[in-house]
């Protein structure tokens, strides 16, 4: 009777046991992080390798069990409740005590508490072993993986202007996180924010160089305006086949990216928006009031960064208070209920890649009106493609993607002076972002296992139920 | 029987006394197993009674070696064994026939008997030889079943009795028995425990875990019951009542007995003419079902799963296409409407599998409540916007009305307990005030305290003039509740009977697909 408790899920712990499980593995983990943080310092210090990782082993050792140690005395009882029938110790999000059976009737106070501890600490493990792996790899290949990052962080937080820098970066990523975050909520795997963002981009660019009698805020609005209908247009064509032929969009909407890239690159190239005399492939300029305001000096961090906040509490209103939201979240974890229960799930999806494909085009306004002034072909740096990751990361809740888009922006906008001050080249951040992937990936993966272990309980419980 | 070198006639040693001494499993969070003594001798039968989750299953596994336990220790014939694994359990002489059969469905009956075994002429197969032993076997025990039949073919009592030859095949002195009789119909049953008894006759312990009262008084020497992984005793079966065992099932008296209200006969609120419908393997499930249901009535349907109960419930509720057929809500034709239009027009289901169909597992508690009526108000204000202070205030009301045990209503269903599950599901189908109610398994995986709650409210809602047509396959909760009862075999009512007419004999008998001959049949049409 004594001593019987249930785990919490100690994510933060044990990164890689995806759940609760034995709490020293998450000790392990955290002396190997230890060990070869630690071995790296000692290495550029004194040049041994081996004194390092054995200096590296014992203090990562030491730290993990100091760290974890106030965790484990002083918040996890904090965190457990007893429960009332049995007085056993059970997780404070549990609604059954999983020794009696005894339903929980009042609230955790915690419950908040553990779901922002556990999504927190998982995004930040997913980076911090992200940023190991690929401090690995430029060891290997025999550069300074310290310094590298010092440079990193440097130029992606270290000043105002870096910062600013990281924010601009950061711009795109919002809207196109969003717009994938709100299809894949709906069980829809949208991968054409990118195409939704060039065509959006240019519907932005040809407003402001055509319109160029109105006012400021009217021409800035309307450029918003026709680049959103653009994006969601050409998101409704995938929708469409999905919605009433049951295509898959998975393929359509890869395709389709690539027919917006060359699109627009033929508009401007030899299309009706070229510009002869031009260098690059480009069109003409928009008009000098269409041009958002830049908010930092020797930066082009500019207002449509608020445009974007905006739209994050847009959806986060938009999934938790409307019937479309619900709708959406209905259709995303049981699209066959959902239609069972009336919700027109063809209709959903026409709205839901709809919105998607506005929030692209959002994004390529944000950048045509901020920063470049005009459509330049192929200006995307794969900005819808880092939205699916952050969504990804995120898992499709709008504020997660805010803070992923903040750190993916801080960690593009320090790479690409990586190569300015180190020989290390720029793929450096395509590897840690991939590795991110990855990582988030095996997260996924294990969340999946975990899941389908506790499906396998229960559907034995229920079958001992049944007999 | 003193001798402990007496041999079986499969040529096993008998297991005269077999002892489980102390036994304790843990699982995270959970004792599974707190200090049990159970034991078992030679040529009786000893029952294993107990609620889900009481341990039953976890204390066989554990002797099958299925688990290690965490403290305690097996007696065979006053030897101390170490089982740890099914193998070592097999070679101490110990068969278990699993709730689910574990057999291959395409190959025959010798070669699933033979699978894993070393045959006499390796490597090849020597089936002859096996089929031989099955044979001798088969008739030493009265298990009737052609060796060289394909398991698919093979209906579910009789690949019950493969698992048996199988077990004593490898030499099973002593056979575990998982809730065998929970697939069987009531002759099947009486064929089983033939066979039992025949076994014990030849020297065989057997145990036998169930949670049905009659079967275990039918059948036992000696009853133990678990509760909460703890032993709650060990009686005699001679002179013990069913009320005796439920008590120290639950640890309190089980009301299956139901005051009800008598209502007057109604006009027919449902009606079915000649429904036919497809499984999902698209074979013929529904073979032309006509039945009704009236205002104030609870109509019960019968049947061993798998006849046709799920298909008629999704085939009402427009979830199956209907090939052939009509169905009628008062009157007014509604074959094939969809469900989002049957619940305007006052139709409500609980389906079985509720996980799947009736919640959205990610979903918070309120916002499962709200399910299909969140367009409308007060749920929802205008075309866009849904009225959250509306939503908690109703959800409130739902949860206290209904008992619905939550931490809050931000709570994740999924972390809720299947009668929880099942009050909320029933909260909110009733919170429509349906005129017809389909119940499909609405107490299947719930436990008693949350049962009898939810056939109150059943009864309740009879009493409102709601005709209910509840599907299960507990006998004993259709015959607790319904007024009438109707009896499906493969896909066809094979009659209706009264309440005041029915009793188990027939009723079994018609689950077994006998047809009633008469005034029921005619009743039925």
């Amino acid at each position: 009777m004594v001593g019987q408790r249930t785990p919490l899920p100690y994510w933060y712990v044990a990164p890689f046991l995806g759940g609760a499980g034995n709490v020293w593995w998450g000790v392990l983990l955290w002396a190997l992080a230890g060990a070869l943080i630690t071995a790296a310092l000692v290495r550029t210090r004194n040049r041994s390798l081996a004194l390092g990782a054995l200096v590296g082993a014992l203090a990562g050792g030491v730290g993990g069990i100091l760290l974890l140690s106030p965790l484990w005395f002083a918040l996890i009882p904090l965190l457990e409740r007893r429960c009332e029938a049995c007085g056993a110790l059970t997780s404070p999000t549990a609604a059954v005590c999983p020794r009696c059976g005894h339903d929980f009737t009042d609230a955790a106070w915690a419950d908040w508490l553990v779901n922002a501890l556990n999504h927190t600490a998982r995004v930040i493990i997913t980076l911090e072993m992200a940023l190991i792996v690929g401090g690995l790899v430029l060891e290997l290949s025999g550069k300074d993986a310290l310094d590298t990052y010092r440079v990193l962080f440097e130029w992606g937080l270290g000043t105002q202007r870096a910062r600013a820098n990281s924010l601009l970066a950061a711009t795109p990523l919002i809207f196109t996180g969003l717009g994938t975050a709100l299809a894949f909520r709906a069980g829809i795997f949208n991968v054409g924010v990118e195409g939704s963002l060039y065509m959006g981009a240019l519907a932005a660019a040809w407003v402001g160089f055509t319109f160029t009698a109105l006012p400021g805020l009217a021409l800035i609005t309307l450029a918003f305006v026709a680049a959103g209908i653009a994006g969601g247009i050409w998101g409704l064509i995938p929708g469409y086949l999905k919605a009433r032929l049951r295509v898959d969009e998975v393929v359509t909407t890869i395709m389709l990216n690539y027919v917006a890239i060359e699109f627009t690159s033929y508009m401007v190239q030899s299309g009706p928006f070229f510009v002869p005399g031009l260098a690059n492939a480009m069109s003409p300029t928009i008009a000098e009031q269409a041009r958002l305001p830049r908010l930092v000096a020797r930066s082009q961090f500019n207002s449509s960064f608020f445009v974007a906040l905006a739209c994050v509490v847009v959806v986060i209103i938009l999934m938790q208070r409307t019937k479309l939201g619900y709708e959406l979240r209905l259709t995303g974890d049981n699209s066959l209920f959902a239609r069972w229960s009336g919700v027109l799930v063809g209709a959903t999806i026409l709205r839901v890649m709809f919105l998607s494909g506005l929030f692209g085009g959002l994004a390529g306004a944000g950048q045509v009106l901020g920063v470049h002034y005009n459509f330049t072909a192929r200006f995307s740096r794969g900005f819808g493609f880092d939205g699916l990751t952050i969504a990804l990361l995120a898992r499709n809740s709008p504020l997660g993607v805010l803070i992923g888009a903040l750190l993916f922006g801080a960690l593009r906008s320090g790479g690409s002076t990586i190569e300015l001050f180190t020989d290390v080249p720029i793929d450096l951040v395509d590897i840690v972002q991939a590795l991110i992937i990855f990582f988030v990936a095996i997260d996924l993966s294990l969340d999946f296992l975990a899941r389908r272990k506790r499906a396998a309980r229960e559907a034995e419980a229920q079958a001992q139920a049944r007999a | 029987m003193t001798e402990s070198s007496t041999l079986l006639p499969t040529g096993q040693r008998r297991i005269d006394h077999l002892e489980m001494r102390g036994i304790v499993k843990r699982f995270p969070g959970v004792l599974a197993a707190d200090h049990v003594d159970f034991d078992v001798k030679a040529g009786e039968v000893h029952a294993l009674l107990g609620e889900n989750g009481a341990g039953k299953s976890t204390l066989m596994k554990i002797l099958y070696g299925l688990y290690a336990p965490n403290e305690g220790e097996i007696y065979i014939n006053g030897k101390k064994v170490e089982i740890h694994s099914p193998a070592d359990a097999i070679a101490n002489g110990i068969g278990m026939v699993h709730q689910h059969f574990m057999l291959v469905p395409t190959l025959t009956v010798a070669e699933n008997v033979a699978l894993g075994l070393k045959s006499s002429r390796e490597p090849m197969l020597d089936l002859d030889v096996v089929s031989e032993r099955i044979v001798t076997l088969a008739e030493r025990y009265g298990l009737q079943v052609d060796p060289s039949a394909p398991v698919w073919q093979l209906a579910v009592g009789e690949r019950q009795r493969v698992e048996i030859i199988k077990a004593l095949y490898r030499g099973a002195a002593l056979l575990i028995l998982d809730e065998p009789t929970a697939v069987l119909t009531p002759q099947e049953v009486d064929d089983l425990f033939g066979t039992l008894r025949q076994m014990l006759d030849e020297g065989h312990g057997i145990i036998f875990i169930s949670h049905k009262l009659h079967e275990v008084l039918a059948i036992s020497n000696r009853i133990t019951v678990l509760r909460d992984g703890r032993r709650v005793g060990t009686i005699p079966a001679e002179g013990a009542t069913k009320p005796q065992l439920a008590r120290m099932m639950v640890g309190r008296e089980v009301i299956l007995q139901y005051e009800k209200v008598d209502m007057p006969h109604g006009e027919a609120l449902l009606r079915l003419e000649g429904v036919h419908a497809h499984s999902d393997r698209g074979t013929e499930a529904l073979r032309g079902v006509t039945l009704e249901v009236r205002a104030g009535e609870i109509l019960g349907l019968a049947g061993v799963s798998g006849n046709g109960q799920r298909e008629l419930a999704e085939a009402i509720f427009g979830l199956r296409p209907i090939t052939a057929g009509k169905v009628f809500l008062d009157g007014r034709e509604i074959t094939g409407k969809s469900p989002a239009l049957l619940n305007k027009l006052g139709m409500s289901y609980i389906p079985e599998e509720r996980m799947v169909d009736a919640v959205v597992k990610d979903f918070t508690v309120a916002e499962n409540l709200m399910l299909q009526d969140h367009v409308n108000p007060p749920y929802a204000v205008g075309k866009i916007f849904l009225n959250p202070r509306a939503i908690a205030q109703h959800c409130a009301e739902m949860i206290r009305s209904f008992n619905i045990r939550t931490p809050s209503q931000e709570t994740p269903i999924k972390s809720l307990s299947g009668g929880n599950i099942q009050k909320l599901v029933l909260a909110r189908e009733l919170a429509r005030e349906p005129r017809v109610l389909i119940a499909a398994q609405p107490t299947r995986g719930v436990d008693i305290g949350a049962t009898e709650y939810i056939h109150q409210r059943l009864l309740e809602q009879r009493a409102k003039g709601t005709a209910t047509l509840l599907i299960s396959e507990d006998l004993d909760e259709i015959l607790a509740l319904s007024d009438r009862i109707a009896v499906i075999y493969e896909g066809e009512i094979v009659g209706v009977v009264d309440r005041a007419d029915a009793d188990v004999e027939t009723l079994g008998l018609m689950m077994a697909g006998a047809k009633r001959q008469g005034e029921q049949v005619a009743e039925a049409v």
